[in-house]
C-alpha cells in the first residue's frame, strides 16, 4: 500500500512539473492588449490552475482515492512474465520507429520493417508469412489509401517508383 | 447524361483528386502533379476559387492539378510552405493580404515579398456592413452618431474585413471596437443576436440572413455596390472614403524559371476569364477581377500602409 | 405534411435515389477509413457536381456528411481508433463491449441508435426549425463561456473518479488546447520555441495517440492467454443484441437523441460535446455506474446516438439560417451557394422543392445507411479474430495513415508521445476522455471569454447580464460544489 501511494505521488509530482513548465512558458505572454484580454491571460490562468491542482495532489495523495467506485478498483494486473516483457519492449521501440519511418523510409519500407519486427521477431510467427503480410500492408497503404483515396501517406523513393509503375 | 457526369465524378474521386493522367510526357514541365496550396480550409471562397482554377489549369496544362489545404498558424503555415516550395513550377498557391501584410508585422515569418512571384489576380471580395433588423440603428449616420457617444462593437472573422470600419472611425471620430470571431457564421450570429452592433463580412456569409429578414445590409464596404442588393449604397457614395479591398490571386516561389512562370501566369489569365469560373464566382458573389502578375502585386502593396496603421492602432504590431 | 410528400415525390426518381445512395455509401466509407475525412471528400466532389441538378448534388453531399457518423463507430469499437472526434467516447465502452465478445451487438445498437437519432433529427428539422434556430442567436460570447464551463463541470462531476484527478485532466486538456499560435493575435504560445508546435496540436494525433497507440502498448503487455477475446456468437443472427442489451439501450437512445440534437444546434462543440454529455448523463442515471468503462451498454448506446443527433442538429442552423455550425457544414454551405441555393427561410419559400427534396433524401438516406450497415457488421467483427501478431501492426499502420494526413511527420511524433502518455495515464486511472473534451472546448472557452471582455471593455458584469448565462454559471458552480461533497448517492446505489 505504502508503495502504491508513493508511485502515485511521483506521478503527481511529474504532473506538477509539467504544469509549472507550461506556466513558465505562459508568463512571458501579454495578459492584456489594446484589443482586450491578450494572448497570455487564458494560458496563465489554466496553467496556474493545473499547477495548484497538481500541488494539492502531491500534498494530499489521499484526495485521489476514489470514494465512489471503491468496488471498481482495477483487478491487480498479473506481473508480466519475461516473454511479455520482451514483447512489450519491442512494441515500445516500434513506436518511435514509426516516427522515423514515416519521415525517412516511406510507407512500404516502414510497413515491411514494422511487420517483421512485430509479427516475426516479437511474436515469433513464420517469417515468410510476415514478409508477405508486410509487403501487402505497404502496397495497400500506398496504392489503396494514397492513390485511390487521396489520403496523404508517407512516401519515399521506393513508394514513388511503385506508383510510377501503375501509370 | 447524368450517368456520365457521375462516372466522371466517381472516377475523379477514385483517382484521388481532380486528376487527369498526364498524357503528354514529352514536355519538360510539368513532370508530376501540380499542387495549389491554399492556406484556408475547404469551403471558403478562396478554396472554391482554387479548385476552379485547378480544373482549368489541369485542362490547360494537361496535367494533374490538386488543391492542398495547408491549415494551421491561422494561415501562416500555408504561406511558409509556399515560400519554401521547390521552385520547379509544380507548386503555386493562393496569396492574400493577410499573409503578406498582416503576419510580417505580428511575428517572425519565414518569407518576404521577394520569396514570391506574383502570377495574377482573379477576383476581389465584396464586403458589407450588416446589422440586426431590430437594431435602433438604421443608417450609417446613426451608426456614426452612436460611435461618438459609446463604443460601437463590430464582429468580423478577419482583422482585414474591418479596414472600412477603421477608416470610417478615423474619418469621423466615432469609436468602433473590433471583436474578433473565429469563423464567419460566428461573426454573423453575434450581430443577429445583438451581442455586437454590426458585422463586416462577405456576401456568402450575410445573404442568407438578409434574405431571412434577420439582418439588414447597412452599406457596401467595397467600392462597388453588391450585385444582389443594388439599392444599398457604398460607403464612398455615402460620403466616406472607406473600403475593404481584398484582392484574391496566385503566386509561386520566386525561384521558378521565367519560362514556366510565364506559362503559369497565362493559365491564371485564362482562368480569370473562364466562363465556368466566372459563373462560380457569381454564385459565390465574388467580384471577378482579372489582374496580371505585377498588377496583382501592386493591388496588394497599395494596402500596405493602411493595414500597418490598423495593426499599430490595434496594438498588434510587434516587429 | 404536403411539403414532405412533395419532397418524397422529388427524391423518388432512380437518379436521385442513386445519388443519395452514393453519398451515404461514401460517407460510411470515409467514416471507417482513417486519413480520409468528410471535409476533404466533400470539397473534392463539390466542383464535380456543378453540372448535376441541385437536388441530387446536394443530397449526395449531405449524405456524405451524415453517413460519416455511422462509419466512424466501427474502428472505435473494434480497434479503439477513433475514426472521428465524435466517436472518441465510443472507444471507452464500445471497445470494452467488443473485448467482452459483444462487438456485433455494440455495432448493431450503434447503427440502430444512429438511425433513430438521424430520423428523429430530420423530423425535428422538418417541423421545429424556426423556433429552434432562434437558440443560435441567443448564444453570444458570455453565454458560450457559461455553457462551456457548465459542460466541463458537468462532465467532470459525472466522471465518477476523484475530483482532483479529473480536474487535473481538465487543466491539462485546456493547456494542450492553447499550444500553438494564438488564434487572435497569432502570438506563438506554450511552444517552447518549437516551430512545429506553432501550428498547434491537432485533435487527430492526440486522440489516436491517447487511444489507438496506448491500447497497442497495453495489449502488448498482456499475456496472450489473457488477451483472447470472448468470441462473438457464430450463429447467423449472432450479431444482434440480446434482450437485456436491447432493454438497456432504449433509455440512452432517446435521451441521447434529444440531448444530442439540442447540443448539435449550437456552433462549436457539436457532435463531440453531445457524445460526451450523453456519456456523462448515462453514467449519472445508470443503476450500475460501476460498469462504465468496462463495457456498459448505456455508455455506447447514448453517445453513439447523441453524435448522430448532433450532426443532424448541426444541419438545422445551416438549412434554416445559412449558418454552418462546424467546418463540414461550412463546406456544404459553399456547395449550396455554387448550386444557386441560399439556405435560410428564403430557401423554404422560393425553392421548396430543393429544401423538401433534401429533407426527404435525409429520411431515405438514413434508411439506406441502416440497411447498408447491418450486413457489414458480420464482416467487421471478423477482424477481432485476427491474432495480435497480425492485428497490431495493421492497427499501427492505420493509425499512422490517419495521423499523417493531419500534419505529416510532426503529427506522427506527437501521436507517439501521446501514445506513451496515454498508456501511463490509463495505468494510473486518469480519465482520458476528459482530457480530450477539455482540449476541444478550451479554445471555445478562451475565445468566448476574450470576446465577451472585448465587448464589455473589461467589465466582468457581462457574464451576469442574461438569464441564460446566469443559469448556466449557477449550474457549473453547483456541479463543482457537488463534486467536492462525498459522493454518497453513488455509494448507496451499489447495494
Amino acid at each position: 500500500m505504502l508503495m502504491r501511494i508513493s508511485t502515485e505521488r511521483i506521478v503527481f509530482l511529474a504532473g506538477l512539473g509539467v504544469a509549472l513548465l507550461f506556466f513558465w512558458q505562459s508568463v512571458g505572454l501579454d495578459a492584456w492588449s489594446i484589443l482586450g484580454p491578450g494572448p497570455g491571460l487564458f494560458p496563465r490562468v489554466i496553467t496556474g490552475f493545473s499547477s495548484v491542482v497538481a500541488a494539492l495532489l502531491v500534498a494530499f495523495p489521499g484526495l485521489a482515492k476514489n470514494t465512489a467506485a471503491a468496488t471498481s478498483e482495477p483487478e491487480a494486473e498479473p506481473e508480466p512474465g519475461p516473454e511479455e516483457r520482451r514483447i512489450f519492449r519491442i512494441y515500445c521501440l516500434a513506436m518511435p520507429f514509426l516516427a522515423i519511418g514515416s519521415a525517412y523510409l516511406g510507407f512500404i519500407l516502414m510497413s515491411l520493417i514494422l511487420v517483421m519486427a512485430l509479427t516475426w521477431f516479437a511474436e515469433r510467427r513464420c517469417w515468410r508469412r510476415a514478409l508477405v503480410y508486410g509487403v501487402l500492408c505497404g502496397l495497400v497503404g500506398v496504392i489503396g489509401f494514397g492513390q485511390f483515396l487521396g489520403a496523404s501517406v508517407p512516401a519515399a523513393e521506393l513508394d514513388r517508383v511503385i506508383l510510377r509503375f501503375l501509370h | 447524361m447524368k450517368r456520365r457526369d457521375f462516372i466522371a465524378s466517381g472516377a475523379a474521386f477514385t483517382a484521388g483528386l481532380v486528376a487527369q493522367p498526364a498524357t503528354a510526357r514529352a514536355q519538360a514541365w510539368p513532370t508530376r502533379e501540380i499542387t495549389i496550396i491554399v492556406a484556408v480550409g475547404p469551403g471558403s471562397s478562396a478554396d472554391a476559387l482554387a479548385r476552379g482554377v485547378a480544373r482549368i489549369a489541369s485542362r490547360e496544362l494537361n496535367a494533374t492539378v490538386q488543391v492542398k489545404n495547408v491549415l494551421g498558424g491561422a494561415g501562416l503555415t500555408g504561406f511558409a510552405e509556399l515560400a519554401a516550395s521547390k521552385p520547379d513550377g509544380h507548386t503555386f498557391g493562393v496569396v492574400n493580404v493577410g499573409g503578406l501584410l498582416v503576419f510580417p508585422h505580428i511575428m517572425k515569418v519565414p518569407y518576404t515579398w521577394d520569396s514570391f512571384s506574383f502570377l495574377g489576380g482573379v477576383a476581389e471580395g465584396y464586403y458589407g456592413i450588416g446589422i440586426a433588423v431590430n437594431s435602433p440603428i438604421k443608417t450609417i449616420e446613426d451608426l456614426i452618431a452612436a460611435g461618438k457617444s459609446r463604443r460601437v462593437t463590430y464582429s468580423a472573422s478577419a482583422i482585414m474585413n474591418g479596414v472600412a470600419m477603421i477608416q470610417l472611425g478615423n474619418a469621423t471620430g466615432a469609436k468602433f471596437q473590433f471583436v474578433p470571431a473565429s469563423t464567419q457564421p460566428e461573426a454573423v450570429a453575434q450581430a443577429v443576436g445583438g451581442h455586437v452592433d454590426v458585422v463586416v463580412q462577405t456576401p456568402p456569409d450575410l445573404v442568407p440572413l438578409i434574405e431571412g429578414k434577420q439582418l439588414r445590409l447597412l452599406a457596401s464596404a467595397t467600392y462597388n455596390r453588391w450585385p444582389n442588393y443594388p439599392d444599398v449604397k457604398t460607403l464612398k457614395e455615402l460620403g466616406y472614403d472607406a473600403a475593404t479591398i481584398v484582392p484574391l490571386g496566385f503566386a509561386c516561389s520566386s525561384g521558378v524559371p521565367p519560362a514556366i512562370r510565364a506559362k503559369l501566369e497565362q493559365v491564371i489569365a485564362v482562368a480569370a476569364k473562364d466562363p465556368e469560373l466566372m459563373a462560380t464566382m457569381r454564385s459565390l458573389t465574388i467580384l471577378p477581377r482579372a489582374l496580371s502578375g505585377p498588377e496583382f502585386r501592386d493591388a496588394i502593396q497599395s494596402q500596405a500602409s493602411t493595414v500597418e496603421g490598423i495593426l499599430v492602432a490595434a496594438g498588434m504590431k510587434k516587429t | 405534411m404536403d411539403n414532405l410528400l412533395l419532397g418524397f415525390s422529388i427524391i423518388a426518381t432512380p437518379i436521385n435515389l442513386f445519388y443519395c445512395f452514393v453519398g451515404t455509401f461514401l460517407g460510411t466509407v470515409v467514416g471507417i477509413l482513417p486519413g480520409v475525412g468528410p471535409l476533404a471528400t466533400i470539397a473534392i466532389l463539390m466542383p464535380l457536381t456543378v453540372n448535376l441538378d441541385v437536388t441530387p448534388a446536394l443530397s449526395m453531399l449531405c449524405g456524405i456528411y451524415y453517413g460519416v457518423a455511422y462509419g466512424g463507430t466501427a474502428t472505435s469499437v473494434l480497434l479503439r481508433i477513433p475514426g472521428e472526434a465524435s466517436s472518441v467516447v465510443t472507444c471507452l465502452d464500445g471497445y470494452m463491449m467488443a473485448r467482452n465478445g459483444r462487438a456485433g451487438s455494440a455495432l448493431t445498437i450503434a447503427a440502430v441508435g444512429s438511425f433513430i437519432a438521424g430520423t428523429i433529427g430530420t423530423v425535428a428539422i422538418s417541423y421545429l426549425s424556426p423556433p429552434l434556430a432562434k437558440l443560435v442567436f441567443a448564444f453570444g460570447p458570455a453565454q458560450y463561456t457559461a455553457l462551456v464551463l457548465a459542460a466541463l463541470a458537468a462532465v467532470t462531476y459525472f466522471s465518477g473518479g476523484a475530483l482532483l484527478k479529473a480536474l487535473l485532466m481538465v487543466g491539462f486538456g485546456l493547456t494542450l488546447g492553447c499550444v500553438g499560435a494564438d488564434p487572435m493575435t497569432l502570438t506563438p504560445r506554450l511552444t517552447f520555441g518549437n516551430l512545429d508546435l506553432v501550428a498547434g496540436i491537432d485533435l487527430t494525433p492526440l486522440a489516436i495517440g491517447l487511444f489507438g497507440f496506448s491500447e497497442i502498448l497495453a495489449m502488448a503487455r498482456q499475456p496472450l492467454s489473457k488477451l483472447r477475446m470472448i468470441p462473438t456468437p457464430r450463429t447467423l443472427l449472432g450479431f444482434l443484441p440480446n434482450r437485456e442489451e436491447t432493454r438497456r439501450s432504449v433509455g440512452p437512445v432517446w435521451r441521447g437523441t434529444i440531448l444530442g440534437f439540442m447540443v448539435g444546434i449550437l456552433p462549436g462543440g457539436g457532435a463531440m460535446l453531445a457524445s460526451f454529455l450523453s456519456y456523462a448523463l448515462e453514467r449519472k442515471v445508470s443503476r450500475r455506474p460501476e460498469e462504465f468503462g468496462k463495457g456498459a451498454v448505456e455508455g455506447l448506446a447514448g453517445p453513439e446516438t447523441a453524435n448522430n443527433a448532433g450532426s443532424s442538429g448541426a444541419l438545422l442552423p445551416l438549412l434554416c439560417m445559412g449558418l454552418p455550425a462546424n467546418a463540414v457544414s461550412a463546406v456544404l454551405l459553399t456547395a449550396f451557394m455554387i448550386h444557386g441555393v441560399a439556405p435560410g427561410p428564403a430557401m423554404m419559400e422560393r425553392q421548396p422543392e430543393v429544401f423538401w427534396g433534401l429533407i426527404a433524401s435525409m429520411y431515405v438516406g438514413n434508411v439506406m445507411l441502416l440497411l447498408m450497415n447491418l450486413p457489414l457488421i458480420g464482416l467487421f467483427v471478423k477482424i477481432l479474430e485476427v491474432p495480435r501478431a497480425y492485428l497490431s501492426p495493421l492497427i499501427l499502420l492505420l493509425c499512422v495513415i490517419g495521423v499523417y494526413s493531419s500534419g505529416e511527420d510532426s503529427a506522427v511524433v506527437i501521436a507517439i508521445l501521446f501514445g506513451f502518455l496515454g498508456y501511463f495515464l490509463r495505468k494510473m486511472d486518469f480519465d482520458l476522455g476528459l482530457l480530450i473534451l477539455a482540449y476541444v472546448l478550451g479554445p471555445i472557452l478562451e475565445r468566448s471569454v476574450r470576446q465577451a471582455l472585448t465587448i464589455s471593455g473589461g467589465e466582468m458584469s457581462i457574464f451576469f447580464e442574461s438569464g441564460l448565462s446566469i443559469g448556466l454559471l449557477v449550474a457549473a458552480g453547483a456541479f463543482l460544489v457537488l463534486g467536492l461533497l462525498p459522493n454518497r448517492k453513488l455509494a448507496l446505489r451499489d447495494d
